[in-house]
C-alpha cells in the first residue's frame, strides 16, 4: 500500500501507530444491537418497546423557577423572531419533516414548544446540534467522524460536511454534548436568556463601533435546572491516544479525510459517554452572535460543559 | 492566576489575552464563525492590533504561550499550536508570510505537487485545503489539488 502518511509521520506520532493497526475498522460497536452496554438510550428504550419521544417529553422533575421561566419565556427577550404558542405548535407541526430537530417537542406542551420553536427561528443551531434530537448515538457520530447532527444529506454528513456551510467541514472539539429533551432545554434557555449576565449582552441595541463579538457566558447548571439538572445532560468525549488530545483529534481528522480503501485499514476514533456525574458542578455555556439586521446580539448556540475533571466534585 | 482565569477574568494585561481570548470567541468548535473573525478585523481597532501582535509574538516564541492554552481556546485538529498558528495566520493574513517561516506546509505541498502524495488522507497541513473530502482520487487529481493551493498562497512563486 505505501503511501505519504505511512512512509512520513513518523513513530512518534501516536496517531500513527493506530493508523498502523492490523485491526480492521471497528465500525461503530455503539450502534450494533445487542451491544446493551454501548448502545443509545434511544436504541435501547425503542427496543424495549417504548415511544423515546413521548418518554423525552414527559420529564418533569425540573425546579418549579424553571418552569416558570418557560411560561414567562418571551422571544424578544432573546432578540429572536416574534412568535405566539400556536404559532410556535402550527411551525413544529409544519417543519418537523424539513427540521426533524423539532420533533422531539412535537407533544410538548405549547410553552415548551414556544421556546424551541423561538430558538429554531434565530440565527443559531442550538436546537439542531444540542437538543435532545442530537443527543445519544448522534452525539457519538459528530465526536468521533465529525458528522453534523443538523446536516440532513446523509452523503455530505458521512463526508463531514458542515449544515450551514456545505463547502467546509464541520467542527467539532473533543467532547460533543445536549441536553436530553427538550423541557429542560427550554428551561436552560429561558432562564439563561433572562439571566443578568447574559441580559447584559442580549439587553441592550448592538453599537455599530462594537466591532468584536462578546465573549460566551457560562452559567452553573443547577443554577438553571436544578439541583438534578446534570441528569439532563448527556455527551461523549473522544479519548486521547496514549494520554495526548491532540494525537487523538489529528487521527480523527485524518480517518474522516481518508478514502474507503484507507478507512477500512484504520481503527476508528474511540469515543466514550460523558456520565451524567461528570456534568454535576458543570455549566451551561451561553455564545452570542449578531442578529440578522445587526442591530442586536442573540444567542447562537447553548450547550452543557461537562465540569472541568482538574476540578473537585462538588 | 492561570490562563482560564484570565479569560474569566477579562484580565487584558494577562500574557496572550487578546489571542487566546479571540480564538476562544471565534474559533473554539462549536462557536466557530471564521469569516465574522475576518469581518472583525477590518475594523483594525486595539483589539485586532493586539490580536496580530501577540499572534506573531507566538509564533516567533512558542514557549513564551501558557501551556494548553491555545488547545484550550481553539480546540484545532491540527496535532499541535504551531501547526495551528501557522494556518491559521496564513488564512487570516493571505500574502504575508508567515512569522518564523512556513517549511512544513510548502513541504507538505511539495510533496502533494510532485505526485509523492498516493491517496487521502492528505498531509495534515493540507486537509484544511481539501474540498473534496474522503473520496476517491488519482495522483494527478490530487497534484492537480496541490498546484490550487500553491498558486492561492504563492502567487507569485513557480510551483516547486
Amino acid at each position: 500500500m505505501g503511501g505519504y502518511w505511512r512512509e512520513t509521520r513518523g513513530a512518534d506520532d501516536p496517531g500513527e501507530r493506530i493508523e498502523q493497526s492490523s485491526q480492521p475498522s471497528t465500525d461503530r460497536p455503539s450502534a450494533s444491537w445487542p451491544n446493551l452496554e454501548a448502545a443509545s438510550t434511544e436504541k435501547l428504550l425503542q427496543a424495549m418497546g417504548y415511544d423515546w419521544k413521548d418518554l423525552t417529553s414527559e420529564v418533569g422533575d425540573l425546579p418549579r423557577e424553571s418552569q416558570a421561566a418557560i411560561e414567562r419565556f418571551e422571544p424578544r427577550q432573546a432578540n429572536l423572531p416574534e412568535l405566539t404558542r400556536e404559532e410556535a405548535g402550527a411551525y413544529i407541526r409544519d417543519t418537523g419533516e424539513t427540521r426533524p430537530w423539532l420533533r422531539t417537542a412535537e407533544r410538548a406542551a405549547p410553552e415548551i414548544q414556544h421556546v424551541v420553536a423561538s430558538v429554531d427561528q434565530g440565527g443559531g443551531h442550538a436546537a439542531e446540534r444540542h437538543e435532545g434530537f442530537t443527543a445519544g448515538e448522534r452525539n457519538e457520530r459528530r465526536v468521533d467522524g465529525l458528522e453534523d447532527p443538523a446536516q440532513l444529506d446523509p452523503d455530505l454528513r458521512a463526508e463531514g460536511k458542515d449544515a450551514m456551510s456545505p463547502e467546509r467541514r464541520h467542527r467539532c472539539g473533543d467532547t460533543a454534548t445536549a441536553i436530553n429533551n427538550p423541557e429542560a432545554f427550554a428551561a436552560a434557555f429561558a432562564r439563561g436568556a433572562a439571566h443578568p449576565d447574559i441580559q447584559a449582552t442580549l439587553g441592550r441595541p448592538r453599537s455599530p463601533e462594537e466591532v468584536r463579538t462578546p465573549r460566551a457566558v457560562e452559567i452553573p447548571i443547577e443554577e438553571l435546572l436544578g439541583e438534578d439538572g446534570a441528569n439532563h445532560c448527556e455527551g461523549h468525549r473522544l479519548l486521547p491516544i496514549d494520554g495526548d488530545i491532540e494525537a487523538a483529534k489529528r487521527y480523527r481528522l485524518r480517518w474522516v479525510n481518508a478514502e474507503p480503501e484507507q478507512r477500512a485499514g484504520m481503527t476508528r476514533p474511540a469515543t466514550e459517554a460523558i456520565t451524567n456525574e461528570e456534568f454535576r458542578g458543570g455549566t451551561i455555556v451561553f455564545a452570542f452572535g449578531v442578529t440578522a439586521d445587526r442591530s442586536h446580539w442573540e444567542i447562537t448556540t447553548m450547550y452543557p460543559k461537562p465540569r472541568d475533571r482538574n476540578e473537585p466534585q462538588p | 492566576m492561570s490562563y482560564k482565569d484570565d479569560y474569566r477574568n477579562e484580565n487584558t494585561e494577562a500574557p496572550f489575552y487578546w489571542l487566546i481570548s479571540t480564538l476562544r470567541t471565534y474559533l473554539e468548535p462549536e462557536v466557530y464563525d471564521f469569516d465574522q473573525l475576518v469581518d472583525d478585523l477590518q475594523s483594525r481597532s486595539e483589539w485586532t492590533r493586539q490580536f496580530k501582535d501577540q499572534h506573531r509574538a507566538a509564533l516567533l516564541d512558542p514557549s513564551q504561550l501558557p501551556d494548553g492554552a491555545i488547545y484550550w481556546a481553539a480546540s484545532y485538529d491540527d496535532g499541535n499550536q504551531v501547526r495551528y498558528l501557522r494556518r491559521l495566520w496564513r488564512d487570516l493574513y493571505p500574502g504575508e508570510p508567515v512569522p518564523g517561516g512556513d517549511d512544513e506546509f510548502r513541504e507538505d505541498l511539495r510533496k502533494l505537487i510532485s505526485g509523492e502524495v498516493e491517496h487521502r488522507p492528505l498531509p495534515t497541513t493540507v486537509i484544511e485545503y481539501d474540498d473534496s473530502w474522503g473520496k476517491p482520487a488519482t495522483v494527478e487529481e490530487l497534484q492537480e489539488l496541490g498546484r490550487r493551493i500553491w498558486q492561492r498562497f504563492y502567487p507569485d512563486e513557480p510551483l516547486p
